[in-house]
């Protein structure tokens, strides 16, 4: 296809901005999808995504259009919804010239909006507002309009404005696409490179790449080679999104499709790579390219302790689908044996999890997540930490780092406050405050990572009544008195319950771990003393009562089954007991730990 | 025997009950009679026979004495065989108790409950403190047999004044054996609905723990040995027939509800009195549950049961039951216990020790989470 007639771009929308409906509208308009076959919302196909609102992976779509008599090639290429997915979004972004940012004509710019917007600006793209849901009765396009102007320094005069629902100003936009979004360059006689912005796992095909022709073309059964992985691959099938796959014989430069080279798993394949041909020894590869980085940490181990090869099946099939998911065998004192899972943040986190549970059925206990830390050694060594088991000891420790994020918060000027209090709480440090539009502002922090992990989003959303928006981009590891702290039952130490904590956080972080565990073990026969301590230093202590009486009620012929039944029950609750020296911790304690509130 | 007839049913009982129909009591016993007919016959005589409902004290003395012979027409009453029945204040009378004097009764349970008419009233009892002081009166001076009376404790707003004033007037009249039930709230009562709505209606736990010791003491003084958690006895008046229950020995159960065991078997039967009265008059089957208890399920219950009494669980007779087997199975949770002073192996008996009596039920959990080997046939 000729070059000057292929336009690529993608849609910057925060979740629920209409970003699926909008492509909707594209599809049917081009006609690229016949009607009948019209599935609600082509591009937003899996489950999960469904029912989160979010897209997790990027997707894309070919349309022709015609304008003027001249007939194009619309590429649109999805982007993931989520800061977790950062990279990928920049990658899917990189294979553009284009973006449309569009917002709710009620809603106005949220966090995530300004945060992708200043990713296309990275990636040079040429960036046009468009306002959608201009139908709805609350629509407020021209205050939408000047937000934009403000929060994101983009001229908002051309802003088009459209409802995705009626159609009403779609074609203009198609025609403003055409117009406005430049042609791809790239060296048509050059050899090829083509950029791998996505990839995803299919249970017949294997693994399917999403590809951008950067130089040169490429054709079916041609030999070609990963660029960073090194590996060699045959082109056996490429084509184009209709949005379903469909074979072409060749993708020429400027050009979006995808390659099915028999790549077993996605861990095999690396976002942001670069397809060479076989031959072509001298390439170089585009810029851009990073390795996969997990940056939050949990265990996961199975419930039941024979189960443990059924999760490990479950987790290399996960793999499969989801190459920036990492896991590595661990054992604990507690738990038994079970795996170090890394994921990409807190959002992928809960995605695997909740994966794994449906799709496995396998139980699984999962322990406080963390970031990942950096231990500077006396030897001038630097430790990456994923576990808290990994610490050295405290007298090899030079510094302890942990990851430090640049945090943008958009809110309803009302809420100032609270947020201020939230930040302030979270170790974070206010960088600026922007009016963005009337009433509402976008709020800068330097925070650590390990403060917003975790509940950050849900009490942002508590204290702002759901009006707030985020997002955060890791900006480097910062040293702080970080130390870990150990939860002791009886003395013993429960490796399972051990966090990173901040020096000045550890006692209120440690009541509140104790309080939970209080609530979930049950009393003993004997006192239990839980203690949470730093070095050997104890920050915070509960003690569990001993049981003293039961209750002595009467007991004649018709209660020994009864009797029994209930001793029975005790047998089968074992099973969800973890045993810690004579203490027995259910399995559920492990879990509701996660979510103590200090 | 199980007699389901009450008065009225009281706000917190859960057990088989139904509000009196004089007109079924005939029924009711020749029932009894034709399923106690179906039974195996027993092998030995009868040592203990209860008559438990429910309040059997409503039958008319001849009715009673026809479920007596009946009894005895198809097994023999050992010698000095212990016959309890059971009886509310409002039954007692100077005739009923020589009635039932002549009958052979040997032993009478009454329901007191309380003496504090509010709480009596509260509960839907038939009988203010008066009337209980009243037929205590009577059988002390007329009731040559044993006889016990049930307290209730623990219910809302309960003062220890209160407690000890209903201990006193059980004293003064030296009653043999007091049993003491702490107030269970049972689905399906009334006072299940009302605490589920929200309502107060127990004393707080730790309120009930130092009661106990209040309780325990008191009566400990006045002579009387707590042989089972809830039971209190002086000296030859502990109750053979619940002594039987609680060493997990066989029993046969008769009426609506009733349970029984003969190992390895173990059922119960319908407890809607209509359906139960039905199934007789058809010639069919009254028992709605049977199982057939393993032996590791009757060594969990031996010690559930056992462990709440003083004397504790006979290791003879585990042995005879389990054989080796049984000492395998409780080994961790006997050392465990052992080491936290909460067992003991006192006169070839494995039990709780005085201090611990209280916590009998939690201390059989252990084993139930200790417990390894299923014990060999
Ligand atoms: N009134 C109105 N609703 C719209 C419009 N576009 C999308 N929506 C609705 O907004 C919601 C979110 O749209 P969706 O396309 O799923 O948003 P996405 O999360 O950005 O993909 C859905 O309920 C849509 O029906 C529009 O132009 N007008
Ligand atoms: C089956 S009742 C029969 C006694 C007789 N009908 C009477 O009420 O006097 C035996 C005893 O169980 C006790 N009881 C019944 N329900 C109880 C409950 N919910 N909690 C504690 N004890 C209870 C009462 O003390 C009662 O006297
Ligand atoms: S406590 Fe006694 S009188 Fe009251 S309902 Fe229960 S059995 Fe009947």
């Amino acid at each position: 296809m000729n070059r000057d007639c292929i336009r690529n771009f993608s849609i910057i929308a925060h979740i629920d901005h209409g970003k699926s409906t909008l492509a909707d509208r594209f599809l049917d308009i081009t006609r690229t999808v016949a009607k009948r076959d019209q599935k609600k919302q082509q591009l937003d196909d899996m489950d999960l995504e469904r029912e989160r609102g979010i897209t997790i992976k990027a997707k894309a779509a070919s349309m022709d259009y015609i304008k003027d008599g001249k007939k194009y090639r619309l590429n649109l290429i999805d982007t993931p919804g989520h800061v977790d997915f950062n990279y990928e979004v920049e990658r899917a972004l990189a294979a553009c010239e284009g973006a449309l940012l569009l917002v709710d004509a009620s809603q106005g710019v949220e966090a995530q909006t300004v945060h992708n917007t200043m990713l296309a600006e990275q990636a040079d793209l040429m960036i046009f507002p468009v306002i959608n849901k201009i139908d709805l009765a609350t629509a407020r396009s021209d205050e939408v309009i000047e937000e934009i102007e403000n929060a994101l320094a983009i001229e908002g005069e051309r802003s088009m404005k459209v409802s995705a629902k009626t159609g009403e100003g779609v074609r203009e936009l198609l025609d403003a696409i055409v117009d406005r979004v430049p042609p791809p360059e790239g060296l048509q006689d050059a050899p090829l490179r083509a950029l791998i912005y996505d990839a995803e796992f299919n249970d017949y095909r294997g693994v399917i790449l999403h590809i951008r022709i950067v130089d040169g073309a490429l054709t079916a059964g041609a030999r070609i080679r990963l660029f960073e992985g090194n590996t060699r691959h045959e082109a056996l099938e490429i084509g184009i999104f209709r949005p379903a796959l469909t074979p072409v014989k060749s993708l020429s430069t400027g050009e979006v499709g995808y390659l099915i080279a028999n790549i077993k798993t996605l861990s095999d394949v690396r976002i942001g790579d670069t397809i060479v041909l076989d031959k072509d020894s001298a390439s170089e590869a585009l810029p851009g390219y990073r390795p996969a980085r997990s940056m939050v940490f949990c265990g996961i181990y199975p419930v039941q302790n024979g189960e443990f090869d059924n999760l490990r099946t479950a987790l290399i099939r996960l793999q499969l689908n989801d190459s920036a998911f990492t896991f590595t065998p661990e054992s604990s004192d507690a738990l038994g044996f079970g795996f170090r899972c890394g994921f990409l943040g807190l959002l992928h986190m809960e995605i695997v999890q909740e994966r794994l549970e449906r799709e496995s059925g396998v139980d699984i206990v999962q322990t406080a997540p963390n970031v990942t830390y950096e231990i500077l050694t006396i030897d001038g060594e630097v430790l990456q930490i994923h576990s808290p088991s990994e610490i050295p000891d405290p007298t090899k420790i030079e510094e302890f780092r942990e990851p430090v994020v640049k945090l943008d918060i958009v809110t309803p000027d009302t809420h100032v406050g609270a947020i201020m209090k939230l930040g302030i709480d979270r170790r974070g440090r206010f960088l600026k405050q922007e009016y963005i539009g009337p009433g509402r502002v976008l709020i800068g922090f330097r925070i650590p990572l390990s403060e917003i992990i975790f509940d950050f989003f849900d009490k942002l959303k508590s204290v702002t009544r759901g009006y707030a928006t985020m997002d955060y981009e890791l900006e480097n590891f910062v040293a702080d008195d970080l130390v870990k702290m150990r939860i002791l039952v009886n003395g013993e130490e429960v490796d399972a319950l051990s966090t990173i904590a901040h020096q000045s956080h550890c006692e209120p972080r440690g009541r509140a771990i104790l309080k939970v565990l209080r609530k979930e073990i049950r009393r003993h026969l004997f006192k239990v003393a839980l203690q949470a301590a730093v070095g050997g230093k104890i920050v915070a202590r509960e003690d569990i009562a001993p049981v003293r009486k039961d209750v002595t009620a009467k007991c004649y012929g018709g209660d020994i089954s009864r009797k029994r039944k209930l001793l029975e029950k005790q047998k089968a609750g074992k099973k969800r007991l973890k045993m810690v020296g004579n203490v027995e911790i259910p399995q559920k304690a492990f879990l509701a730990v996660l979510s103590a509130d200090d | 025997m199980h007699v389901p007839f009450c008065t009225d049913r009281c706000t917190y009982c859960a057990f088989a009950t139904m509000a009196d129909r004089p007109a079924l009591h005939r029924d009711l016993v020749d029932a009894l009679l034709l399923e106690y007919g179906r039974r195996p016959a027993l092998e030995a005589g009868m040592e203990t026979v209860y008559f438990g409902g429910g309040t059997p004290g409503l039958l008319a003395p001849g009715l009673l004495e026809r479920l007596l012979n009946g009894l005895q027409a198809r097994s023999r009453l050992e010698t000095g065989a212990e016959i309890t029945l059971e009886v509310n204040p409002t039954n007692v009378s100077k005739d009923a108790l020589s009635a039932w004097s002549e009958l052979g009764i040997t032993r009478l349970s009454i329901g007191i409950q309380t003496f504090d008419d509010a709480v009596l009233a509260g509960f839907g009892r038939h009988h203010d403190g008066d009337l209980g002081r009243a037929a205590l009166d009577l059988i002390a001076e007329h009731w040559k047999g044993l006889w016990s009376a049930d307290l209730l404790v623990g219910f809302k707003d309960q003062t220890s004044q209160d407690l000890t004033f209903d201990l006193a007037q059980l004293l003064k009249r030296s009653a043999p054996h007091i049993s003491v039930y702490g107030l269970t709230i049972e689905p399906g009562t009334q006072l299940h609905e009302q605490a589920r709505r929200g309502s107060v209606v127990r004393l707080e736990d730790t309120y009930m723990d130092s009661y106990d010791i209040l309780w325990s003491s008191y009566l400990h003084g006045f002579g009387y040995e707590r042989y089972e958690v809830s039971n209190f006895a002086l000296p030859e008046a502990r109750s053979r027939h619940n002594q039987a229950y609680w060493r997990n020995e066989d029993y046969l159960g008769i009426g609506p509800g009733a349970s029984s065991s003969r190992h390895p078997l173990r059922w119960s039967n319908l407890r809607d009195t209509k359906q139960y009265l039905e199934q007789i008059s058809g010639n069919r089957d009254t028992r709605h549950h049977v199982e057939r208890l393993q032996p590791s399920d009757r060594l969990l219950e031996s010690l559930g049961v056992g462990l709440r009494t003083r004397d504790g669980v006979d290791i003879d007779e585990l042995e005879r039951r389990f054989g080796d087997s049984w000492r395998i199975a409780l080994a961790a949770g006997i050392q465990q216990l052992k080491q936290q002073r909460l067992l003991e192996e006192v006169d070839n008996n494995l039990r709780i020790p005085a201090t611990a009596l209280t916590r009998a039920d939690s201390i059989a959990a252990v084993f139930a989470r200790t417990m390894e080997l299923p014990p060999s046939q």
